[in-house]
């Protein structure tokens, strides 16, 4: 019976947002269905009605409408709609110029879709435990859906991504929990497939486009990104019917067609910001139409598909600007200043994703993106070495629109190397493959051996072992009837610690992770350190506490020559420091004296005003910082509120800061002074995290602070209350 | 002569209306934030308490409530306790507020000093005034205590300075040398505190 209600649920869930969105899809296709067949209308229908209804999610989210309850009212309301308002007639059958497929080429295509399907959907039932789906993907979802409201995560760096698709599972969520929102995922490659058939089948190379599909269907990265709550697939399936609408608007020249082609491209943006290439897609391939189409019609097309386009997108970036201080945060952070991201985490984060860290040339990709697949997170399949034959189909008209589509969805791989941001690009370079001219037995056989090497256990013999790729057939994690949770277990190591925070700790606890961890399943709130300015921040108070190269043990003293001054201003007067400048505490003294600070004082900074009051708490481990290049006229101000004799002001600050060229509104005698060590400024380190609400620290044994927190934890004032040998949770005693 | 129609001229006023709305609102955007001060962190040492100890030493586990060395204290090697002074060492500590301080040296005089410089004499100074001077003519470790009435110290740190005379001069590279000082530490305490205590 458990067995039964929990796929039930997860069955419910992905039911749900499918028949929702192929409605509303239905009811956008309505001026156009005639032309469409019922493979077209049903993959349309569902991606088109995927980006209205996460929009609607959105919006009852940030009202407060988010739960079982509404989801099922929104889709009993969209269905009854589509019923009404639906169109009676057949759908049309536009396969006229088409090669036919053989019966026996069927059956082989059938075959491996049933095998491959097979597989992905067991994959796609088993709990979810990929990295970045059991981590921000889906924690983010839990996070809404306990607090039954989508709003502001200032702690989460990836909550400043768009969530068009976290959307769709949150409502998937909400019901059938984390398998629900990975099968969300599946249908989108399953629309994918449909489409690449169909857009075979309208220019004719229905049996290419088949071998086309397959090529991609099979491909182990597609694979293991489908099965997942990730959103590369769907980007690719709402890439391709952006393009798709777009070969439709080339006979049925329509305004609306237009539109809802460029709801497509915002819908790419609203999946993931890589796909924003799509919004260049429209106009490339309206000016390359044919020319029975007038130039005039062409104009008002490209408006209509931008008009379409902004119209899904547009929410992301006002979200941000309200949210976050920057419409395209967690990106472009110093175009657009705000107290969400620091410079400093933007940068290492474009770094390491433009250079996964481990290649030693650019030379390495091909083979790592097609056959090995470790370092760069997941592999093509070896066939894919043979993608530059795709350049051939630039004689055909067809074969450059897909070449122009596969660019604008590959470049953002140019500025990150994971194998799976060529996914979007995938169908288009596979379709141009099969364009190319290459005889039509000899591409049925490569991506026959494609199959084959794509097998779960052919690919292990060629890959890196640590390969990112379907590895098992977890049948009986599918089915939810391991108890003891076997399959998370060996894939989340941190599971039992998890368990331990839903088990132990109460509900309303706050739980800071040094170490980044599957969260999603965890039923607290979770912060990770490094993720955003607050997280960096308090992961800055515990290696301030800790590390000798940042403990506040210097102080730089500025006498001034005795003066009434309002405004005091400490500024950085030097060539571009890399390493940035900070400050812990400044004290500015008159002849009598401290100046006490009160109510009168107003602090402010550049960069980072938001973080001026760090230098002003008395707190010792909390500073302002720059968390950027220092740069000539970076400055601290403080406004005394009235004219006040200033002889000296002090700063507190580290030894690598100490020695920056610092320099005071007035001509003042800088000294810097040393200080001895201090084992109070531990404590002082997790009082601030507790006055942040966290609880409870979460990290790994070989964090660089394990060692330290292990062996004082007196001196933290923290408990060990959890260790296994990867994972270790302290409470903070306070 | 222009003319404006009605229609026109309240297209203008509002037109001029919204921009300068915007350019208002750019400069709020361009203005820089300014930030009252936050609530203070009372865990600090030197916070609100009745009495605190301060201390400057060289133990590899640092004391809670460091003191800070302002000059003349030679590098050494860090897994020892102690370091030479120059024959002239500074040392900073923040007092509370209305309390009197009791300031202990823990110093050694050397044999080798005292060899080529005769007996020593180690003179302490808080804010430049002497509070106490011993003269050494054996060698051995010491420990000096004074106390520091409230009067003499100002709302502001309090800065020890330890004299040396005569200083040794280093053969190997110079250096003027005093003693070798383990800790000084600081203890405050307001006057009340200590009676009931």
């Amino acid at each position: 019976m458990r067995l039964v209600i929990e796929l039930g649920r997860i069955l419910a869930g992905a039911t749900l947002v499918v028949i929702t969105c192929m409605s509303l899809g239905r009811l956008l296709l309505i001026p156009v269905q005639n032309s469409l067949d019922a493979i077209e209308r049903a993959a349309l229908s569902f991606v088109l009605g995927a980006g209205l209804m996460s929009l609607i999610v959105f919006v009852l989210g940030v009202m407060g409408f988010v739960g079982p309850r509404t989801y099922l009212g929104l889709g009993a309301v969209t269905v009854v709609a589509a019923i009404f308002m639906r169109d009676r007639s057949a759908p049309s059958r536009v396969s006229q110029r088409s090669v036919p497929l053989t019966r026996s080429w069927y059956l082989v295509w059938a075959g491996v879709l049933f095998l491959f399907g097979g597989l992905y959907l067991v994959n796609a039932f088993a709990p979810e435990v990929s990295p970045d789906g059991s981590s921000y993907h889906l924690g983010l979802v839990s996070l809404y859906a306990r607090a039954n409201r989508i709003g502001p995560v200032p702690t989460n760096f990836y909550a400043g991504l768009s969530q068009g698709l976290e959307m769709l599972f949150l409502v998937a969520f909400v019901i059938g929990k984390h398998s629900a929102a990975a099968l969300v995922h599946l249908v989108f490659l399953a629309s994918l497939l449909g489409l690449v058939v169909s857009f075979g089948r309208r220019i004719g190379v229905l049996g290419l486009a088949f071998a086309a599909a397959i090529l991609v269907a099979v491909s182990p990265v597609v694979g293991i990104d489908a099965i997942s709550a990730y959103n590369d697939v769907a980007l690719a399936c709402i890439g391709f019917s952006c393009f798709f609408l777009l070969t439709l608007w080339e006979e049925m020249p329509t305004p609306w067609v237009a539109y809802l082609a460029g709801c497509m491209a915002g819908f790419c943006y609203g999946v993931k910001y890589s796909g924003v290439g799509a919004f260049a897609l429209g106009p490339l391939l309206i000016l390359l139409a044919r020319k029975p189409v007038i130039d005039r019609s062409k104009a008002f097309a490209i408006g209509f598909f931008m008009l379409g386009a902004i119209s899904i997108a547009i929410v992301w970036p006002i979200r941000n600007a309200i949210w976050y201080g920057n419409p395209l945060a967690p990106l472009y952070n110093s175009v657009f200043a705000n107290g969400f991201v620091h410079i400093s985490l933007e940068q290492q984060y474009r770094e390491a994703m433009a250079h996964y860290g481990s290649l030693s040339s650019r030379w390495e990709i091909p083979l790592e993106i097609t056959v090995l697949g470790f370092r760069l997170q997941g592999l093509l399949g070896p066939v894919f070495l043979l993608s530059p034959v795709a350049l051939f189909s630039l004689r055909l008209k067809q074969g450059r629109r897909l070449l122009i589509a596969a660019l604008l969805f590959s470049f953002p791989f140019s500025q990150n190397l994971g194998t799976r941001f060529l996914i979007p690009a995938l169908a288009f370079i596979a379709l141009a493959m099969m364009c190319s001219g290459i005889h039509r037995r000899i591409i049925y056989g490569v991506v026959l051996i494609h199959v084959f090497l794509s097998l779960p256990m052919i690919t292990q013999f060629y890959c890196n072992p640590y390969a990112w790729r379907i590895r098992q057939l977890p049948w009986r994690a599918a089915l939810h009837i391991d108890k003891k949770h076997d399959f998370e277990r060996e894939s989340i190591s941190e599971w039992d610690a998890i368990a331990f925070l839903n088990l132990k700790t109460p509900p309303t606890t706050r739980v800071l992770g040094l170490s980044a961890f599957a969260y999603s399943y965890v039923e607290r709130e979770v912060a990770v350190a490094d993720a955003t300015a607050i997280g960096e921040n308090l992961r800055d108070v515990l290696w301030t506490a800790h590390n000798l190269a940042l403990e506040p043990n210097k102080l730089v003293s500025f006498a001034v020559a005795p003066k009434i001054t309002q405004v005091v201003r400490v500024h950085f007067d030097g060539p571009d420091a890399k390493a940035g400048w900070g400050i812990n505490e400044l004290h500015i003294y008159g002849p009598n004296g401290e100046i006490t600070r009160n109510s009168k004082w107003l602090l402010s900074a550049s960069p980072n005003a938001n973080e001026v009051a760090y230098a002003f708490d008395n707190n010792p481990v909390t500073r302002w910082a720059t968390w950027e290049a220092a740069r000539k006229g970076m400055y601290v101000e403080v406004d005394l509120g009235r004219g006040e004799a200033v002889n000296e002001i002090t700063i507190l600050t580290n030894a690598e800061s100490s020695i920056l060229p610092i320099r005071t509104l007035t001509n003042s005698e800088k000294t810097v002074l040393s200080t001895s060590s201090d084992t109070s400024l531990r404590r002082a380190a997790t009082a601030v995290i507790a006055s942040k609400g966290f609880s409870y620290l979460f990290l790994r044994f070989d964090d660089p602070l394990a060692s330290d927190l292990h062996d004082n934890a007196g001196l933290w004032r923290i408990a060990q209350v959890y260790s296994d040998p990867v994972w270790i949770i302290y409470r903070i005693d306070r | 002569m222009v003319t404006f129609t009605s229609t026109s001229l309240a297209m203008r006023i509002v037109t001029i209306g919204l921009t300068l709305a915007f350019i208002s609102w750019m400069g709020q955007c361009a203005a820089p934030k300014r930030f009252p001060v936050p609530t203070q962190y009372s865990g600090n040492s030197r916070g609100n308490s009745d009495w605190s100890v301060q201390i400057v030493r060289f133990y590899k586990i640092p004391p809670e409530h460091p003191g800070t060395v302002l000059s003349g204290i030679q590098a050494g090697d860090e897994t020892l306790p102690w370091r030479w002074t120059n024959h002239k060492a500074a040392f900073r500590f923040w007092p509370l507020l209305d309390t009197n301080a009791t300031v202990e040296l823990d110093i050694s005089v050397a044999d080798v000093t005292l060899a080529q410089t005769g007996p020593v004499t180690v003179t302490v100074l808080a804010n430049n005034q002497q509070i106490g001077s011993e003269r050494y003519a054996r060698a051995g470790r010491y420990l000096l205590r004074y106390e520091v009435p409230m009067p003499s110290l100002p709302d502001r740190p309090l800065d020890l300075t330890l004299v040396v005379e005569p200083p040794w001069i280093s053969p190997a590279d110079h250096t003027d040398l005093g003693v070798i000082l383990a800790s000084v530490s600081v203890r405050f305490e307001k006057p009340t505190a200590g009676a009931t205590r």
